[in-house]
């Protein structure tokens, strides 16, 4: 489902961010990718996106060779590429089900569609009964929940997500971890960043430890780690 | 639901604008309306030298005592130059004929007056209008001539002075065209900073980069077409209470302010097109630098 060989990111200013990943998670796996700040995590999570280019290596997103995708078929690959983030991404003005339906309509979803879609999967999360409330009217882990509604609304291959639950608090996370447990058991194959110890080591799933943007370890049912 | 879609987005990003919005209406509207100026400047001129006399002829008039021996010799001179193509008598009745065919529609000019109130005239007509002038002042005081009249030279200063109009009406209508391309840019660029959260989450979503630009580009050409109807209006209003009023006023000055449907509408559709593409020239410019899509 994702395949990186030996991917190189240099950002201006000669900063090495990721250096020479060769990486394969297979479809369906959940995948964590930890590491301290700066050790490349969240570069990697851009890269699979196309919202940078590597400098070097190949990347395979869904079966596309991201370097030969054109630009205007990226769009089409972020569809099939989910992505929940440290901060929400909401929009303040709209509620929780125009912020749902909004990732359906942009992509031309009809009207039949968002009615049907939206209200499913926020009961999914968990929220089936909060559709009108506005983000602000809700706590940080029900607003997670919206964005992690939104990225899955259009049932994506791949859920990336990147410190999901580095502005909540433990009992919280837990919560926001059993929901993308779910969903990676629908099929859909999961990457988390984080550097979350508790949580990686309550769910003793792959973990694939970044250093310097090099991987340190990949380790299948592993632990955050001794060292760190 | 797309059509609607993109609509309420353009009518919001309009409306969190409104005083840019105005702005680049207006300046959409008054380059336009030097355009159209430039245009009506052309028909008005092209009516006024078909209408002056004749472009190439002398109006030789004759005195009323000239005798028949003085008007044929007059006549074998002129016929011998090499400038000259032709040479017409016009009798006074036939000058009273033509008179009344001109103001056909106006009987209270002609009605009273005698049939031989005009003047029996010779015309004559050159190969090279650059020649009539020294033609003219060669037929000046041969005898039996009372008067020398040539439209020539009046039409070449008007063609003259209509030219320099229309460059620097041109020239200012381009200059405003720019400034109001550069004003609907900034507008579009201020809706764009607006929504940029939004258009994020667009992007995150896979919303493709035409869905994202369309609401912008709406943007742009309904500014520049508001633009292009006003001034549109503005010109159909000179028209109708303008013009038509000096024409009824000023009979004399013929058909010069007539114009017909297909030149007013050929003026508007020129407004409306060129207001579209100052709105498109002006989204491009805001989304290729503001919108990296």
């Amino acid at each position: 489902m994702i395949k990186t060989l030996d991917v190189v990111k240099d950002y201006k200013g000669a900063v090495r961010a990721v250096d020479g990943i060769t990486l394969d998670v297979e479809k369906g796996e959940f995948v964590f990718i930890v590491g301290p700040s700066g050790s490349g995590k969240s570069t990697m999570m851009k890269l699979l996106t196309k919202e940078e280019e590597p400098t070097g290596g190949e990347i395979y997103v869904a079966g596309k060779n991201l370097a030969t995708l054109p630009r205007w078929r990226v769009p089409y690959l972020r569809r099939n590429v989910g992505c929940v983030f440290q901060d929400f991404k909401l929009l303040p003005s709209k509620t929780v089900f125009e912020n749902v339906a909004f990732g359906l309509e942009v992509i031309g979803r009809p009207r039949s569609v968002v009615q049907r879609q939206v209200p499913q999967i926020l009961e999914l999360v968990g929220l089936g009964e909060k559709l009108d409330r506005f983000p602000e009217e809700l706590s940080g882990g029900e607003q997670q929940r919206v964005s992690i509604a939104r990225a899955f609304v259009n049932r994506p291959l791949i859920l990336l997500a990147d410190e999901p639950t580095g502005n909540l608090d433990p009992a919280t996370s837990v919560g926001i971890m059993r929901l993308l447990d779910r969903i990676n058991r629908t099929g859909t194959t999961v990457v988390m960043a984080t550097h979350d110890h508790a949580i990686v080591d309550s769910m003793r799933r792959r973990v694939v430890e970044l250093e310097d943007g090099k991987i340190v370890r990949d380790q299948s049912r592993g632990i955050y780690g001794v060292g760190s | 639901m797309r059509v609607g879609y993109f609509v309420s987005e353009t009518v919001t990003n309009l409306r969190r604008n409104l005083l840019m919005t105005i702005a680049a209406i207006s300046t959409v509207a008054i380059s336009l309306l030097l355009l159209g100026g430039v245009q009506i400047l052309g028909i008005v001129v092209r009516n006024v030298t078909s209408t002056i006399e004749s472009k190439v002829e002398i109006s030789t008039y004759l005195r009323d005592n000239a005798t028949q021996g003085e008007i044929q010799e007059l006549t074998a001179q002129l016929s011998q130059m090499p400038e000259v193509e032709d040479v017409i008598y016009i009798s006074k009745e036939e000058a009273f004929e033509e008179f009344k065919a001109t103001y056909e529609s106006q009987p209270e000019i002609w009605e009273t007056l005698p049939r031989d109130a005009l003047p029996a005239s010779l015309r004559v007509k050159l190969l090279d209008p650059d020649d009539t002038e020294e033609v003219a002042a060669r037929i000046e005081g041969a005898p039996g001539v009372s008067d020398v009249r040539f439209g020539g030279e009046v039409i070449k200063r008007l063609l003259r002075v209509n030219a320099l109009l229309r460059t620097i009406a041109l020239v200012m209508s381009i200059v405003l065209m720019v400034a109001a391309a550069a004003l609907i840019a900034n507008t579009i660029r201020l809706a764009i900073y607006a929504r940029r959260e939004e258009i994020g989450i667009m992007k995150l979503v896979g919303a493709t980069n035409w869905f994202i630009r369309i609401p912008f580009i709406m943007e742009g050409i309904f500014a520049a077409l508001v633009g292009a109807i006003v001034s549109g209006a503005v010109v159909v209003g000179l028209n109708t209470f303008l013009f038509e009023r000096i024409g009824e006023s000023f009979i004399f000055l013929g058909p010069v302010f007539e114009f017909s449907g297909a030149e007013l509408g050929g003026v508007l559709l020129l407004l409306v097109g060129v207001g579209c593409l100052v709105g498109v020239i002006g989204s491009t410019m805001a989304l290729r630098r503001f919108l990296e899509v």
